[in-house]
């Protein structure tokens, strides 16, 4: 089930509203925790269980590695037990196709037989499995280092991890953050129309531009040859894409929770106005980012072990980054071009000319590279994405379908929402800064900004959740 | 260390932000809200009541989601109970998609709405209502799902 689909906005909203603010305050969590499984059960029932089992071993283990009088070596045992079942139900469910398709791959090259067994065990990625895990890992990890205490709950536990505003697509909201909002929070007018000031914001972002955008790029992804001017313009229309989808979901995600009286952290940050890749790495996915930082580039060694080890330290946080968005080698292409700027921005940046360019210039060239970037983000295979290049710099082919490719993707429609995109990212403020004011001109802006996009939602049957699939 | 009550002062301060309102605008956006979603669902209840008055509304009705038991009970004693549980998520999974085409296909708010936004979408705005796809061997091939911009696009 996706925020923007009648079903969520017409059948399951107003459902979780009534019966959350109808109920006792005791009864709540259980209650969220029971809807939320719903939501997540809506796209595949069976994969409730996943999350019922993953939940059940992080909350046994998170009570062991909490417990004061524990003997050290326990409540290590419990801390490699549950990131050791983490990451093998994350392992098996996302990168076993991938491992399979690559030995394959390789025997065959070699002369060998391939498994053929494949054929009958392709394993279905569960919906929002990468984000759950880790937030589900984070708490061991948290309660073993004493950053926080374990909740003796299991039913507040299980509404932690499964919480439905932010289960599927983030932000990743570590139990720290949240624990003392577990135990109490407050419900007021104010959070609640702040709230839907953020929900109202983010599907209009979702509905009215993501979606449009995606359109664009689908026809060019899936276009096999393009000019060099029609190949620009559709990835930047899926930088565009990818901008709002992301956006949208978090402000729809940070809208629910405060409807609901939680206050999740902020996940994005208009990244799009980045001087660097280091800058759009603080702006881009914070919650990924901080998560990457604490538990891996840090543990890692950080930066405190020479510039050598920093680089490959950030290469390696960069290129497993690449993998958890998903198992292609695309993925790990992206992380590997992104850990390399990082990496060289790191070695030059204090002293290079690039420094010393306007602002503007240096927002230009990062939107490029992030944006040539996404080329491998975007295309289904390898191949693809060489092609697409290709056709970027005048290497591709024409074929017979250009001017039809060049009538759809420039409509007048997709022209203005592509002018309106533009304008939204580098001119308006972000919703994180606008609803800290709300005026009535503001609060009008906001609710017909969502009628609006409720009334083209329910005309568009193209509405994909990018993050969804990771 | 701060007492207590100055504790979750700070916090809730935090978690609102600082958010200002003009008076009367934290109200409008609630009420606003309220009244957007649950009017859309309260019309289609009562669409749906309107059609049956004696039956009790389909959208209420989470029965629908799941697979009939002799279903379930012809896979199991056929292939076994691991099949019956690969059944069960399996129809499950197409009673879901059901029960949202479903929706969508009685919402009155869909059939009121939909054929103005379309019309502005591809009158005022020039946008299409096909469903596009180009490219491959073929050179691209347009597929038409609706022949006027009255209808739902694809």
């Amino acid at each position: 089930m996706v925020f923007s689909s009648y079903v969520f906005v017409f059948v399951f909203l107003p459902a979780v509203l009534l019966a959350y603010y109808a109920a006792p305050r005791k009864t709540r969590h259980g209650l969220l925790a029971l809807l939320s499984y719903g939501f997540y059960g809506w796209a595949n029932p069976a994969f409730v269980l996943l999350m019922l089992f993953s939940t059940a071993v992080d909350h046994r283990c998170g009570l062991i590695a909490g417990r004061g009088d524990q003997a050290a070596a326990k409540r290590r045992a419990a801390l490699v037990v549950s990131i050791v079942v983490n990451l093998s139900v994350l392992g098996f469910f996302k990168y076993f196709n991938f491992g399979i398709d690559n030995y394959n791959a390789l025997v065959t090259a070699l002369g060998g037989d391939h498994l053929q067994w494949e054929t009958f065990l392709r394993i279905t990625l569960p919906l929002g499995i990468s984000f759950y895990t880790f937030q589900s890992m984070s708490y061991t990890i948290d309660v073993y280092r004493r950053h926080a205490e374990p909740v003796r709950n299991f039913v507040d536990f299980a509404c932690y991890v499964s919480m439905f505003p932010q289960l599927v697509a983030g932000p990743i909201v570590r139990f720290r953050e949240i624990a003392d909002q577990l135990a109490e929070r407050g419900h007021s007018v104010a959070k609640f129309a702040r709230g839907v000031s953020f929900f109202a914001f983010g599907m209009a972002k979702k509905i009215l531009i993501a979606n449009p955008c995606g359109k664009i790029a689908d026809v060019c992804f899936d276009a096999g040859s393009l000019t060099v001017i029609d190949a620009w313009y559709g990835i930047v229309a899926y930088s565009f894409q990818i901008y709002f989808d992301f956006s949208a979901y978090s402000d729809m995600a940070v809208g629910l929770g405060l409807m609901l009286g939680f206050a999740f952290p902020k996940n994005f940050d208009s990244r799009y106005l980045s001087q660097s890749i280091t800058e759009f790495w603080r702006r881009w996915h914070l919650s990924l980012s901080s998560f990457l930082r604490d538990y891996l580039y840090i543990p890692l060694g950080g930066n405190r072990k020479g510039d050598a080890r920093t680089a490959a330290n950030l290469m390696t946080v960069m290129l497993l980054g690449g993998l958890w968005h998903g198992a292609l080698w695309n993925f790990v292409i992206w992380g590997g071009i992104h850990g390399a700027m990082l990496v060289v921005e790191r070695r030059f940046g204090k002293d290079s000319v690039y420094r010393r360019l306007p602002a503007t210039v240096k927002i230009v060239i990062t939107f490029l590279i992030v944006t040539i970037a996404w080329v491998f983000f975007r295309a289904p295979t390898l191949t693809d994405a060489v092609d697409y290049l290709a056709a970027m710099v005048g290497l591709g082919t024409e074929t017979a379908g250009g001017p039809m490719i060049a009538g759809l993707i420039y409509q007048p429609y997709y022209v203005l929402v592509m002018l309106v995109a533009a304008g939204v990212i580098w001119l308006a403020p972000q919703t994180w800064d606008f609803t800290r004011k709300l005026t009535w001109p503001r609060a009008v802006w906001g609710a017909a900004a969502f009628a609006l996009a409720v009334a083209v939602m329910m005309g568009q049957a193209f509405n994909p959740f990018i993050y969804f699939i990771f | 260390m701060p007492s207590l009550s100055i504790q979750r002062e700070r916090q809730a301060r935090e978690e609102v932000g600082v958010t200002s309102f003009s008076p009367g605008a934290k109200w409008f956006l609630c009420i606003f809200f309220v009244a957007a979603v649950g009017g859309g669902t309260a019309w289609h209840l009562t669409a749906e009541f309107v059609d049956a008055p004696r039956a009790w509304p389909r959208t209420l009705d989470p029965t629908r989601l799941l697979p009939a038991r002799g279903e379930v009970d012809i896979v199991a004693s056929d292939s076994g109970w691991p099949s019956a549980l690969k059944a069960v998520n399996d129809r499950m999974g197409d009673n879901i998609a059901d029960y949202e085409a479903d929706l969508e296909e009685r919402s009155p708010l869909i059939r009121a709405v939909v054929p103005t936004v379309n019309a502005v979408v591809t009158d005022l705005f020039g946008g299409s209502t096909e469903s596009v796809y180009p490219g491959g061997t073929a050179g691209g091939s347009i597929v038409p799902t609706s022949t006027t911009s009255r209808g739902r696009d694809s």
